[in-house]
């Protein structure tokens, strides 16, 4: 039975993540789901659970801890829990796929088992973190991140 | 460049397109006509029968507007889980789509399913993609029999779009004077199974409650080149990446050791 490890967002209070929909899904709420997919892939949560703030994703140190875990692979509640602003930390998101081979994602319903999909997968991280980098000023940066200390 | 595509969609926004591929396209509405049969329950279709037939029927299998929103909804999932009609569209109408998009191609990950069986009270209102979508997409619509009249869709060109888009802005509140606007600009598409209307995602469009005696059945998804502006819409939920060039490659490679 393969062991996860699961890293849950933190939303924003105010943060409607669908249309429809009132709420942003609680700790609790994300961890059952993502103990759902963990079965889907033939293996369990680990009860040990990291936690993303949106807007700021997995820092070093939590990534450095993630990293003593023996499991077999990383099971993100979403991309955005390894998003720096609008940009995914593709050290980050290496490090994760390192720990184990195996790598899912369950908002954008991607699950990246083999090193060929992650590979594929990296290009088209990498070609949209240099879209939204040519495409937002460093005045709207700093826009955005007054309107998010406020 | 096609002159289709020089001509008509560089001057209205949108296009009719016949298939470059049309044997693609046979397959794709096969695999959907039996996917609607294992759905419904329905002993599997013979590889002789009429595809377009049975599709333009489906709505004798279908008691009510619930149970062809389920059917919907059953289909879309299917085809995700099962073929991917994105890609069978891209190949189908590939000799238009290149111009439009270019060699490195997005391509929306879910195609949408549409199914107006005939008095539906569900037809799509007015609206246009972009925004929030980029308005660097290409929107392929692909009915999978034939589609005229109210069984069509309807679209406001590009300079029909950008009188109604400045008419809402002036008078936000005046919707009579909106709908005159569309009553006299909106042009419903007769588009036989085969083809495919190519639009900007930047155009109004929308349908009507299907009068006629058949059944709608379409499917809808986008392109766009992967370099090209975001819109709003997440990319990794709503995109993969259908082919990238050699150069494309190689400068990723370069960048992506350099991160």
């Amino acid at each position: 039975m393969r062991r996860f490890v699961g890293v849950l967002l933190e939303f924003d209070a105010a943060v409607n993540p669908e249309p429809g929909v009132a709420r942003a899904p609680t700790a609790a709420e994300q961890a059952k789901a993502l103990a759902r997919l963990a079965e889907r892939l033939g293996g369990t949560l680990e009860p040990e659970l990291f936690i993303a703030p949106r807007g700021e994703g997995l820092d070093s140190a939590a990534l450095d801890r993630l990293e003593d875990l023996p499991v077999d692979g990383v099971l993100l509640f979403s991309l955005d829990t390894l998003c720096h602003g609008s940009r995914v930390d593709l050290k980050g998101l290496r490090r994760c796929w390192q720990l184990g081979g195996r790598l899912a994602l369950l908002v954008e319903d991607l699950q990246l088992l083999d090193a060929a999909e992650f590979a594929s997968f990296i290009d088209f991280v990498l070609a949209m973190n240099l879209v939204r980098r040519r495409d937002a000023s460093a005045a709207w940066f700093e826009l955005v991140n007054e309107i998010g200390a406020a | 460049m096609p002159d289709l595509v020089d001509a008509e969609f560089a001057q209205r926004g949108y296009c009719i397109v016949p298939a470059s591929r049309p044997d693609t396209l046979h397959r794709l509405r096969a695999s959907v006509r039996d996917l609607c049969h294992e759905l419904l329950g329905l002993p599997a279709a013979a590889a002789h029968d009429d595809a377009a037939d049975d599709l333009d029927q489906l709505h004798r299998h279908l008691p009510d507007a619930a149970s062809a929103a389920r059917l919907r909804n059953d289909l879309t999932r299917a085809l995700v889980e099962r073929m991917p009609a994105g890609r069978a569209v891209f190949a189908a109408f590939e000799q238009w789509i290149r111009p439009l998009v270019g060699n490195d191609v997005l391509s929306q990950r879910v195609a949408n399913v549409v199914m107006q069986p005939p008095g539906d009270p569900h037809p799509t209102e007015l609206h246009r993609d972009a925004p929030a979508n980029s308005p660097y997409e290409v929107i392929a619509w692909v009915p999978l029999v034939d589609c005229y009249g109210t069984k069509s869709m309807y679209l406001l060109d590009r300079e029909a779009s950008a009188h109604a888009l400045q008419h809402h802005h002036r008078h936000p509140d005046d919707a009579a004077g909106l709908q005159r606007l569309l009553d006299g600009h909106a042009e419903f598409v007769s588009v036989p199974f085969g083809h495919a209307l190519l639009f900007w995602s930047g155009l109004f469009h929308g349908s009507v409650v299907n009068a006629e005696p058949t059944t709608r059945l379409s499917l809808n998804t986008r392109f766009k080149h992967l370099f090209a502006p975001l819109g709003m819409k997440d990319p990794f939920r709503y995109f993969e990446v259908l082919e990238t060039t050699p150069l494309t490659r190689l400068g990723l490679a370069f960048q992506r050791e350099d991160e």
